[in-house]
């Protein structure tokens, strides 16, 4: 199997695996290298695929294996400094979330993307649920009329001690809950509604210490569409993440998690009627090639290299995480303002460009 | 080897999980937080007919294993399929702690027993750099709660199986199936949510007969990449197929389930999960009738 997209992995933890895994498995496209700094890593790796090189160092494996794509799932800190190299190289690429520390340290990224052509993708694969695809497509088609008030929560029973790592160190996350988890609630409010104007965050670190366990934000938007978050990792009764949104707007409700679709219309518009109606998943999905970990995932990442091949749009690009990044810096400017109103750069903002 | 069970129970519903609505799945898993709620459900199915129980490796299923194997008629009777590794705990450690430094501490934190179990007498080093070795060793941790029941049949998770089929991980794929055979004397078996994937790969590495759990169900929910090939791989692969999320995660009628799975031929087994004991007394009776079941007391 010689032909297709080449693909680097940098960063062989738990999301590396996946994207390595899904680039062998999605027709078209192959795994051509990896890089992993750990040693003991690359053994098992070398178990896992024989045939497939892994290298200590990312400019080694740029510089030694011809790659047409490089997915790069190291901790954020390092993001825009190997995505930088990977595009210098000719490479495009698909960043794990969040693109990087700050939407400052971004802004270069997203110019050379421009300047180059090259695809940059970042991973807000929620975007590619079935479920939230479809919510945002009903909003979109403006059948609820204008939203007027959104609440998102993201929870899950997950950190009950401070844990190790670079998950753990702000200066290597940029934060914790908020920017491992709640980033997700907050890319799909910008998604489906735009970029908030003004934003509020208190959090607290009860269990990490270092990092925040709980995040309850306020958002403003244009035309005074108000919104709140309320996101945790430390919370009873969800073995598995659990990210919803509601929406209440003009003409009715709706409510979104990873299951159903739910739509309450006042009146009909559209395919739908007054009243209830509510599509679930199985109703909604389709076939992926390979589910590892969500089709999600695989979903995503047949539309990044949809995109590398020139044949789609790239829904998530480096330029709308950018603005993402701006959102959750602002949140995390709040919180370390004791909840002050943080009023967000116009720069950012999607729509205005 | 081949699972005898023509019905097996599931396990999502006393872990929370419902594919359709995980605010139902958290308040299932309340009711099932009761080790009494489940063994009773587990008799009823069992005298219905459902002979086999899937259990996987989760914190709880210790004490499941504990209440069956002091229930007489249980123990000596119903067949257990376990599920390992319980991914949800590996991941919440591996994101605490970082891979290695899980694997290293789950491997230090082991009990004597299971320590002895397998044969880590000096530190974990050697162990860690090898990863048939730590497959094997954690494989012998999670199967220690079920020492001394009758296990038929050890799954690997989804999650792994298909990451293994996507790598072409051939001497993974085989280590585990001579691990699980030779050294716990069950069936080895696999757990796909990427049947098409992972069927074409075990048939082109010339896996011989295996046991493939996968979704099979007439809305096509979860069968990758699409109801048709599935089909078309269950007719032209000989393998024996446990047929999982067969009502589409509550979305198809039991009655539609059953004739769908009726018309397709090479489904050996059907797997399903079941809340209350009517609810599993009907689907017994519904599936069942369809796979012409054979009850193995």
């Amino acid at each position: 199997m010689s032909a297709g997209i080449r693909c680097g992995v940098i960063g062989f933890g738990k999301m590396g695996m996946l994207h390595a895994s899904l680039a062998n498995a999605i027709e078209g496209s192959r795994l051509a290298a990896i890089c992993e700094p750990n040693r003991t890593v690359r053994n098992w790796f070398g178990t896992l695929s024989p045939n497939v090189p892994a290298y200590q160092d990312y400019a080694d494996m740029l510089d030694a294996v011809a790659l047409d794509a490089v997915f790069i799932c190291t901790p954020p800190s390092s993001h825009i400094e190997i995505a930088t190299a990977c595009v210098r190289k000719g490479c495009h690429v698909f960043i794990e979330k969040p693109v990087s520390l700050t939407a400052e340290a971004a802004k270069p990224l997203v110019e050379l993307l421009k300047q180059t052509g090259k695809i940059g993708m970042v991973g807000y694969m929620m975007r590619y649920a079935d479920t939230f695809s479809k919510a945002r497509e009903i909003v979109k088609q403006g059948v609820l009329g204008r939203v007027l008030a959104c609440r998102g929560t993201t929870k899950v029973s997950q950190n009950y001690k401070a844990g190790k790592g670079w998950r753990y160190s702000r200066k290597e996350s940029g934060g914790g809950v908020l920017i491992a988890q709640g980033i997700h609630a907050v890319d799909l409010m910008c998604w489906m509604i735009g970029t908030p104007r003004s934003v509020n965050l208190r959090s607290n670190s009860h269990y990490s210490g270092t990092v925040e366990d709980f995040a309850q934000a306020l958002f403003l938007w244009k035309g005074d569409t108000i919104g709140s978050l309320d996101s945790s990792w430390s919370v009873d009764g969800h073995r598995l993440l659990l990210t919803s949104l509601e929406m209440t707007c003009e003409n009715g409700t709706l409510t979104v998690d990873d299951d159903t679709v739910r739509l309450f219309l006042r009146k009909a518009s559209g395919k739908y009627p007054e009243g209830w109606t509510s599509l679930s998943k199985p109703e909604l999905s389709n076939g992926v090639s390979a589910d590892i970990g969500g089709p999600f995932y695989t979903r995503q990442d047949e539309a990044f290299l949809r995109a590398v091949r020139g044949e789609g749009e790239n829904e998530s690009d480096v330029r709308s995480a950018w603005s993402t990044q701006h959102v959750i810096d602002c949140l995390y400017r709040s919180a370390d303002a004791n909840g002050a109103s943080v009023e967000l750069n116009n720069e950012y903002d999607l729509a205005v460009r | 080897m081949k699972i005898r069970d023509k019905l097996i129970l599931g396990h999502n519903q006393f872990f929370g999980v419902n594919h359709l609505s995980s605010a139902r799945g958290v308040a299932t898993e309340q009711y099932f937080s009761s080790t009494e709620n489940v063994i009773s459900l587990v008799r009823t199915a069992y005298r219905a007919g459902v002979t086999g129980l899937m259990l996987s490796t989760h914190e709880r299923a210790r004490a499941i294993a504990d209440a069956i194997r002091s229930d007489s008629e249980l123990s000596s009777n119903l067949h257990l399929h376990i599920l390992l590794p319980y991914m949800a705990k590996y991941v919440r450690m591996a994101n605490e702690r970082g891979a290695i430094s899980m694997l290293e501490e789950t491997l230090k934190q082991a009990t004597w027993t299971e320590r002895l179990a397998i044969g880590l007498k000096a530190g974990t080093g050697v162990i860690t750099k090898d990863l048939p070795a730590i497959l094997a060793a954690l494989t012998t941790i999670e199967l220690l709660p079920f020492k001394g029941l009758n296990v038929q049949s050890v799954f690997l998770h989804n999650s792994l199986t298909d990451m293994l089929s996507a790598l072409r991980s051939t001497e993974v794929v085989k280590f585990f199936v001579k691990n699980i055979e030779e050294e716990h004397g069950v069936c080895p078996a696999f757990c796909t949510l990427s049947a098409g994937l992972t069927m074409s790969y075990f048939r082109e590495i010339g896996l011989e007969a295996p046991v493939i759990m996968a979704p099979f169900n007439p809305a096509g929910f979860q069968m990758n990449p699409s109801r048709e090939r599935c089909e078309q791989l269950l007719q032209e692969y000989p393998c024996h197929m446990v047929a999982m999320s067969v009502l589409a995660a509550g979305h198809v009628k039991p009655a539609d389930a059953a004739l769908y799975l009726s018309s397709l031929s090479g489904i050996d087994s059907i797997i399903f999960g079941a809340s209350s004991p009517g609810h599993v007394t009907e689907l017994s009776s519904v599936f069942g009738t369809r796979v012409n079941q054979t009850v193995t007391h």
